[in-house]
């Protein structure tokens, strides 16, 4: 059969640039002096998921850059090599080639052979610097490493230790891959555990599986004081002989497994480390049945003790006949199918085959004493609570919960709901004209329809939220290179990641928080000497912070640094030819440098400029429909606060009508509605008219004339709506207020272009279509109609 | 001769005649979404006169040109018999008023001759070739590459 | 009924082309994202066939194989470790913990094949 394997591809690269996320946000969290075995553990995790996605669906070139990087990981992971802060830079250096090389196989351009070479050749360098001994990085324990004995000490957590069955599934899985002598045996009055292991395999393995049960910091593992045998002295040769006088049997029976079983059970201190045997006889069939008598059967060779653990090896796989130790009793493991295949010459025994014990109903006679036990479910469940403890996994897979879907599918869904929601609409106003007693039932009906509409409305759109962790989660890197580029010493923070905004939001803000980002960092945080000399840590702060406050998100960029500087914005802004006096307000003055091209250097802190750019992160974010405001304290630092729409399909609108049309002012612009007084409009320079409202002279802009729309002319007939825009307030002149709606953006750039003076078009409830204001542009375009009319 | 329009399918095949004033035309049936009576439309400031505004059809927002005032074919009347025709050009949606569809005719470059240099209100940039059909001729227009260009309006033009 | 073979792995690409290539061959097949997913599954619904894949987050395929082979159920039931690690170490911990087989990473759906049909036919 063949399979084409480029189908998974697209899953292979969306796991993976995940783990390259993940994994980069693990390496800016990781505390160098004492690197969190849990994180470096699932830093290979996501190193070696690469890998092996990477080998198996032939991009090999990522697979030789994880596997170098993976064996570095591993040493560090086992505590071989200890962590220094140049091996966090390679990682993210090796994060950032992978990235280039996933890119590429994505259609990308071709990732750069140098860099590759270079992040090999060091992670290498690392890997083997310390100890140039061990070149190979995962350097295999031989398999027949002698046994040592260990004591170990620990005392349970109290759940733990109050079940018998998780004491019993301890004591097994240890008996696993030890002989155990028990020492004391933890309960729940007492959770200490104190017991002898003899094992072959390393420290790590116990610790590994101990791990399971209670934190591994609180293992003490350490070598007996006693010899090497002497815990054995009792009755060492008894043992032995019982142990092997087992599986002698000359004519074992399911019945014969029962003693051998209760053997292993009682006496878990045999002396060679018995695992498996103990396992088969679980198994309770294929231990005898193909025991030795068809060697011609083995498919290849003939297993010879000492081999390797693999009996049956294919290229590339194996399945196990021989036990580890070459012992020649453990000839199958469980699950072994064809047993007649996996036969083993070597096996002292000469069990003939027993039909009974042939056949896996035979199981239920091999019934393990309660010591072995392992299958009551409480036990697995504490277990599994023991150690969600300290398991703070990153990766949240959960394929289970969550479904990848297109945003093409879920737009559809938004656009098929947003029409949902115009048909009720249109039904609502069409009912409104109904007798309500005689047409009770169906007005109820509708207004049942408009909650459920407006509910569904609300779920539907909640899917195309995301957290801001989205956005927040690239911060640390851009700190921590330009943090280090600026000889700055920086800790970031951030605060409410959870906080969720549209996908198309959370796309367009990026650019405008990298700015600000940057801007904190670049000119906002002193150096080290600047904040010691001025009372402060060395080390500066900068917050990202993430809300909801009533219908929008509030973003937040804060930092500890140096604040602005008032009196040089003052200065810059009359350089500039601003209207400015000592007098305004620090709120009206810091809103000045969002003026367009308030950029130069050295105007604002004593670096440089924190203007760069900041008129450019304003039009953004009002182009997304926010505002954007700037509080700062000198000496203390600098705020800056993003306030965003929930989402950008729909909004909250007035609708005004204007010479027979709708249009729809969106409600985060308006300041106030009001009726107009023929003695509040003063002309100016001829045509250009102003409003005057509580003390302020605002450009007063009749709506039909910016359209050229025959609209009401006499002022006290008409309304204005005060709004406000990038370029400051408005007085607003339309028809008529028509009533305040939730509207359903939609695009005129999908079939049209874009209009001058309008952000998008809606649908009304009666169906027909009504265009959204883009308030800064209709009062560009009313002042811009004034100027021309005073020159012309 | 063989005729190739701006999306590159050969001109024979099955074409949608209309007409506008005197004159009849025809446009690639394939690039016809539907045929509807004219509705009242949503005007856009500052547009051009022959772009009548946008409607509402069925969720999408679609502008509407009227081929009679860029064509300067006398004034234009808004009745119940009045027709728009909805096109489909590339990933756009399109509604053109004509006076009316007369039907549909299947042409192959047999029965197409080249297009004049002059006589057509019609740049002859947009003419694909001129087709006789009982005795009419049929002015054949390819309707995306007059639709997509620099003088209808309906597309930001790449400086933009 | 097909065989019902539980694929524990916590890459979703592995999971996928494994699960793919065995529905192919006429297997049933229940996927897991890490050991405790994978554990669930299985005392969920009796496979024939376990394939682990070793390092995953919140269980780890040893474990897995440990916990399930104490489990009556799954006593005999045949389990395959998927490992990058092709180190006798590696196999000696797998054969410790009560593993069938092991199956070396990468590898292809040709080779999965011949692995699974030669255990569960």
């Amino acid at each position: 059969m063949s399979i084409d394997m480029s189908q998974f591809y697209q899953v292979f690269f969306e796991e993976t640039s995940e783990h390259l996320a993940n994994m980069e946000n693990l390496l800016l969290n990781l505390d160098v002096e004492s690197p969190s075995l849990e994180d470096l553990n699932a830093i290979f995790r996501a190193a070696h998921s690469i890998k092996g996605g990477s080998g198996t669906f032939g991009f090999t070139d990522m697979t030789g850059v994880t596997h170098v990087l993976e064996g570095l990981l591993d040493r560090l992971r086992k505590e071989e090599l200890t962590l220094r802060a140049e091996m966090v830079d390679a990682f993210l250096a090796a994060g950032d080639v992978l990235r280039a090389q996933l890119e590429h196989h994505q259609g990308g351009p071709d990732a750069d052979q140098a860099a590759i070479d270079e992040i090999c050749a060091r992670l290498t360098q690392l890997a083997t610097g310390e100890a140039p001994a061990a070149i190979h990085a995962e350097a295999p324990v031989p398999a027949e490493a002698p046994s040592r004995q260990w004591r170990l000490a620990c005392v349970l957590p109290a759940d733990v230790a109050a079940s018998a069955s998780a004491v019993d599934n301890l004591f097994a899985g240890l008996a696993e891959i030890a002989a155990v002598d028990i020492r004391h045996r933890p309960d729940a009055a007492d959770g200490r555990l104190e017991a002898l292991l003899t094992t072959s395999r390393a420290e790590g393995d116990i610790r590994d599986l101990l791990g399971f049960y209670l934190n591994p910091e609180d293992i003490q593992l350490r070598e007996p004081e006693e010899t090497a045998y002497g815990f054995f002295d009792a009755e060492p040769a008894a043992v032995a002989e019982e142990a092997y006088g087992f599986f002698e049997d000359p004519a074992p029976t399911a019945s014969a497994a029962d003693p051998g079983y209760g053997f292993f059970d009682d006496a878990p201190v045999a002396p060679e480390p018995a695992p498996a045997a103990v396992e088969e006889a679980d198994g309770g069939f294929g231990l005898f049945e193909d025991a030795p008598g068809k060697p011609e059967s083995l498919p290849d060779r003939s297993i010879q003790p000492g081999d390797s653990p693999a009996a049956i090896e294919g290229q590339g796989y194996g399945l196990f006949v021989n036990a580890p130790g070459g012992l020649g009793l453990f000839d199958n493991a469980p699950g072994m199918p064809d047993l007649g295949r996996a036969p083993i010459e070597t096996a002292p025994a000469t069990a003939s085959p027993g039909p009974t014990a042939a056949t896996p109903t035979a199981q239920p006679a091999a019934q393990p004493s309660p010591g072995r036990r392992l299958t009551d479910n409480p036990s697995i469940e504490v277990a599994k609570a023991g150690r969600r403890e300290n398991d703070k996994t990153v990766i949240a897979t959960g394929a289970d919960t969550s479904i990848r879907v297109s945003v093409e599918k879920v737009d559809q869904l938004i656009n098929l709901v947003g029409e949902l929601v115009i048909t009720q609409a249109m039904l609502a106003e069409t009912a409104s004209n109904l007798d309500p007693v005689q047409a009770e039932k169906l007005l109820a009906g509708i207004d049942l329809l408009s909650r459920n509409t407006r509910d569904l409305q609300e779920s539907v759109m909640s899917i195309r939220m995301l957290p801001m962790s989205m956005v927040f989660s690239r911060f640390p890197r851009v700190v921590r290179d330009l943090a280090g580029k600026l000889g700055k010493q920086v800790e970031m923070k951030t605060i409410g990641e959870n906080t969720e905004l549209d996908k198309g939001l959370i796309e367009k803000i990026t650019d405008p928080l990298t700015h600000l980002v940057r801007n904190s960092l670049d000119h906002g945080i002193e150096t080290p000497e600047k904040r010691v000399a001025a009372g402060k840590n060395p080390k500066g702060t900068l917050t990202l912070k993430a809300s909801h406050q009533g219908g929008a998100v509030v973003i937040e960029v804060m930092d500890d640094g140096g604040g602005l500087n008032r009196a040089r914005i003052l200065e810059k802004a009359r350089e500039r030819g601003l209207p400015v006096n000592d007098a305004m307000s620090d709120h009206d003055v810091w809103q000045l440098i969002f003026a367009p091209g308030f950029s130069t250097a050295d105007v604002v802190t004593d670096v440089s400029g924190r203007g760069v750019g900041m008129d450019v992160v304003k039009r953004n974010i009002e182009g997304l429909g926010g505002k954007v405001e700037l509080e700062s304290s000198p000496g203390f630092g600098t705020r800056t606060v993003i306030r965003l729409p929930l989402t950008l399909a729909i909004l909250d609108g007035m609708s005004v009508g204007v010479g027979g049309e709708t249009f729809i002012v969106p409600i985060t612009t308006v300041v106030e509605s009001l009726q107009p007084r023929l003695d509040d409009i003063r002309t100016m320079a001829g045509d250009s008219r102003m409003m005057h409202i509580r003390g302020e002279y605002l450009p007063f802009i009749a709506l039909s004339d910016v359209f050229g729309l025959p609209g009401v002319e006499d002022i006290t007939r008409g309304l204005v709506v005060v709004v406000e825009g990038e370029e400051g307030k408005a007085a607003i002149f339309v028809d008529e207020l028509l009533g305040q709606h939730q509207v359903v953006i939609k695009s005129l750039e999908a079939n049209y272009r874009k209009v001058p003076g309008m952000s998008g078009a809606t649908i009304m409830g009666d169906g027909r279509v009504a265009m959204i204001l883009d308030v800064a542009a209709v009062i560009r375009l009313g002042l811009a109609n004034a100027k021309r009319r005073v020159a012309a | 001769m063989d005729i190739v329009d701006s999306s590159g399918v050969p001109a024979s095949g099955e074409y949608l005649t209309f007409t506008l004033g005197k004159e009849e035309y025809g446009i690639d049936i394939l690039k016809v979404q539907e045929i509807r009576g004219y509705e009242a439309v949503t005007r856009i400031a500052n547009a051009p006169p022959f772009i009548k505004g946008v409607i509402n059809l069925r969720g999408v927002i679609v502008p509407i040109v009227d081929l009679r005032i860029k064509f300067n074919l006398g004034e234009p009347t808004y009745d119940q018999f009045t027709v728009v025709i909805i096109l489909n050009i590339g990933k756009r949606v399109v509604g053109v008023v004509v006076d009316g569809v007369s039907d549909v005719i299947q042409l192959n470059s047999d029965n197409l001759h080249p297009p004049p240099e002059f006589g057509s209100i019609l740049d002859t940039r947009y003419i694909l070739g001129l087709g006789t059909v009982d005795e009419r001729m049929i002015i054949m227009v390819d309707i995306e590459q007059l639709m997509t260009s620099q003088e209808m309006a309906l597309v930001e033009s790449a400086a933009a | 009924m097909g065989k019902i073979v539980l694929t524990v792995d916590d890459s979703a690409s592995i999971r996928q082309m494994v699960a793919f290539t065995l529905k192919s061959a006429g297997y049933e097949v229940v996927e897991a994202v890490d050991g405790e997913d994978g554990l669930n599954k299985a005392k969920g619904k009796q496979a024939n066939l376990v394939l682990t894949d070793q390092n995953m987050p919140k269980m780890d395929g040893l474990s897995l194989i440990k916990t399930l082979r104490g489990l009556p159920q799954y006593r005999t039931i045949p389990i395959l470790m998927l490992t990058t690690e092709s180190s006798d170490a590696m196999k000696a911990a797998g054969k410790a913990a009560g593993a069938t087989g092991w199956l070396v990473k990468p590898f292809d759906p040709q080779k999965l094949l011949e692995v699974v049909k030669k255990v569960i036919g």
